[in-house]
């Protein structure tokens, strides 16, 4: 018979050994579930639904090849797919979302830069893992999320250098009314002035809204045909480019005399203007990227059959595709090297990462999560593919606070747009504001 | 991975089998000793100690040529690789200190490929020099500074200074190509052979000297052993100077990091 003392050690010690089996069963839940959630977080409907559920699909694609090959970590990856309905409010929401419902360990996703500013609060108070995939602005580095797509001295800066060396000297700035085209354009101003070139208009239209005739009719007014000196720099977002390309047409502005040099249509855009069976195309026109699909190596001709096999034939592939294919080994590369799922274990591995993507090696920095890669620049052909004109040489370092201002002039910058716009990333039209 | 990168009991692992080498000679040459002894061998062998005295003499007087030679080799490699790195440092800070004289923009662009390059080369190239690697972002850093003069707008405005800086570069450049070429630079298996080879037969001669007092005999092999293993692993260590106990640490590139001001904000 035992003593109460006795009963009551024992009791004490059965009670510690639930205790522990409990938190070492918490602590190890992850590893040993069979799946991991992972978050796709992209625009199906509005405006941007002409982009973004492409770059889903390389995303799913991606994960269904680790899952062929066996997971991560013995582990299949499970993707929660999110709508942002091309709202940067519902962005943040849906993250939030994924993150404390679903217990995703990291968001593939986002593309305008309004819905990724909005997103970056929740990433960094809950200090969780975005894995961004699109070219933008620069002017922010946040610890919680990985740039996949290019900074703006490896697209917008060579774009513009590159333009000026072939005697473009005069540019018109067309963008959508949200942070990245006015962010892109501030920039595009510094280094014209820089490189002695001069800027002879600037527009910008709300998303998803038609172009006005009155900008279309400014920049006719402006631009001199005959001499070949003048560009258009397009910063314009989803379905406006169509809009765009038709009313230039129309008012006789082609590619030959004033070719537009665009920093958010790829072949994806492209497609779909090409869909819509009309009676101009873009050819002449120029984009600045850091892929193709036109890009010419093993691993490219590789990616590109595995994505049409997957889905479609018709399908084509681009940038921000290419990187949110990327951008899930580079994820599941950093898990391996750390171990874990846990984002904050991420997060120190992804810095030391590198991946043979389909546009050739590229690395993660350590020191500001932007990724190195070349800048390319492409002219669109009859096929409404790209032809590579030029390329860098070699990986440029990523640099999201250009040189030509302090950080902190650029983050007044960003503060002032914000207040402008009434605590939003985006300008809303009074037609649409509630 | 580097091998530095093994440890065991606090310490890595080269250092460690340096430091257990003396006790490891002890024992087998006490070992070796005590079975020639045995058998009688030593003592049938000296019986001509008077010639055998001579061919030592030569063997060993040879040999410590060799040895000599080869330590001196490497050691001046070893401070060679130290005097590149300290050129290419210096390069460094001239083009840092030049850049004062440009725009703040441009400033901003040589300072931020400075520092980047500086992390890099310290952070990324280091563990990668023992097996001859490189980096490659470093790499890319230089041929991005590089571009920052030739594509500066108006550059007639600096032509002495950008001639200058663009001395400079070269230098850094150069001293690299130095760096990263030395760095997988070994000493040649041949010579190897020689002093391994050599040394064995060394230590085997000396046991059948004619010496009175065994313990005497057996102290002067152990002596001999450790200075010739010893000889030969300081050989070893200074052949492979970004690993082991004498490695090269990168600290000078952190010099030039302290001078620099911070124009980012």
């Amino acid at each position: 018979m035992l003593s109460l003392k006795s009963k009551s050690k024992t009791l004490i010690g059965v009670g510690l050994f639930v205790l522990f089996q409990f938190l070492a069963n918490s602590s190890n839940s992850d590893l040993k579930a069979d799946t991991v959630k992972v978050g796709v977080l992209n625009s199906f409907t509005g405006t941007m639904a002409i982009s973004e559920p492409a770059v889903a699909d390389a995303t799913l694609l991606a994960i269904r090849q680790i899952n062929a090959e066996g997971g991560v970590l013995g582990k299949r990856i499970e993707p929660i797919i999110a709508d942002g309905e091309s709202s940067p409010d519902v962005f943040a929401e849906q993250a939030q979302r994924l993150i404390t419902e679903e217990g995703v360990k990291v968001i593939f996703g986002g593309w305008t830069s309004a819905s990724r500013k909005k997103m970056i609060p929740v990433f960094e108070k809950l200090n969780h893992l975005l894995v961004y995939p699109v070219q933008y602005e620069g002017l922010e580095q946040s610890r919680n999320i990985i740039y996949l797509g290019a900074a703006p001295n490896q697209q917008i800066i060579p774009a513009i250098k590159w333009a000026i060396d072939h005697g473009r000297t005069r540019f018109y700035l067309i963008g959508s009314d949200y942070v990245f085209p006015r962010a892109a354009n501030e920039i595009v101003r510094d280094y014209v002035e820089y490189l002695g070139g001069k800027i002879i208009g600037e527009s910008y239209i709300p998303l998803g809204h038609d172009v006005p005739q009155e900008v279309i009719q400014n920049i006719v007014d402006v631009i001199d045909r005959g001499n070949h000196t003048d560009m258009i720099v397009n910063t314009i977002n989803g379905d406006t480019n169509f809009d765009l390309f038709q009313k230039l047409r129309e008012n006789d502005v082609g590619s030959v005399d004033v070719p537009t040099m665009s920093f958010s249509l790829s072949e994806n855009e492209l497609r779909q203007i090409n869909s819509r069976a009309i009676g101009w195309n873009l050819e002449g026109d120029y984009a600045a990227w850091n892929y193709f699909q036109s890009l010419s190596s093993e691993a490219n001709n590789k990616f590109v059959k595995q994505y049409q096999d997957a889905f479609g034939s018709d399908r084509v592939t681009s940038d921000p595709i290419e990187s949110a294919y990327s951008g899930v080994y580079l994820w599941k590369n950093a898990v391996i090297a750390a171990g874990s799922f846990e984002p904050e274990r991420v997060l120190v591995w992804f810095g030391h990462q590198s991946f043979f993507a389909p546009q050739g090696k590229i690395y993660i920095d350590n020191v500001n999560h932007h990724t190195w890669k070349r800048a390319r620049i492409g002219r669109i052909n009859s096929n409404q593919q790209f032809e590579i004109v030029w390329e860098s040489e070699f990986l440029i370092h990523p640099v999201p606070f250009p040189y030509s201002r302090s950080r902190r002039s650029w983050e007044e910058l960003l503060k002032k747009m914000y207040v402008n716009w009434g605590s939003s990333w985006a300008f809303n039209p009074p037609a649409l504001q509630n | 991975m580097n091998s530095d990168s093994f440890f065991l009991f606090g310490a890595s692992v080269p250092t460690l089998v340096l430091h257990m080498a003396p006790f490891v000679v002890v024992f087998v040459v006490g070992f070796i000793y005590v079975i020639l002894r045995r058998l009688s061998v030593i003592q049938r062998m000296s019986l001509n100690a008077g010639i055998y005295g001579n061919v030592i003499v030569v063997l060993a007087g040879t040999y410590s040529i060799v040895l000599g030679f080869a330590i001196i080799v490497v050691w001046g490699f070893h401070g060679k690789q130290i005097e590149v790195q300290s050129k290419e440092v210096s390069a460094l800070e001239n083009i840092e200190s030049l850049s004062r004289s440009f725009p703040i923009q441009i400033r901003r662009e040589i300072q931020d490929d400075i520092l980047t390059y500086v992390n890099l080369v310290q952070d990324v190239e280091w563990p990668l020099l023992d097996e001859g690697g490189q980096s490659e972002q470093a790499a890319d850093v230089l041929r991005a500074l590089l571009h920052v003069y030739t594509d500066m707008p108006g550059k007639e405005r600096y032509s002495t200074i950008i001639s200058q800086s663009l001395r400079d570069y070269n230098d850094v450049t150069h001293n690299r190509r130095l760096r990263i070429a030395s760095s997988y630079y070994r000493v040649d298996t041949k010579l190897w052979l020689v002093l391994i080879i050599g040394g064995i037969v060394i230590i085997l001669q000396s046991f059948f000297l004619d010496v009175k007092s065994g313990l005497f005999h057996w102290w002067l092999i152990t002596v001999q052993t450790m200075v010739i293993s010893l000889a030969i692993s300081l050989v070893y260590e200074l052949d492979h100077p970004y690993s082991g106990v004498v490695k090269i640490e990168p600290n000078q590139f952190s010099r030039i990091l302290t001078g620099m001001q911070d124009l980012r904000h």
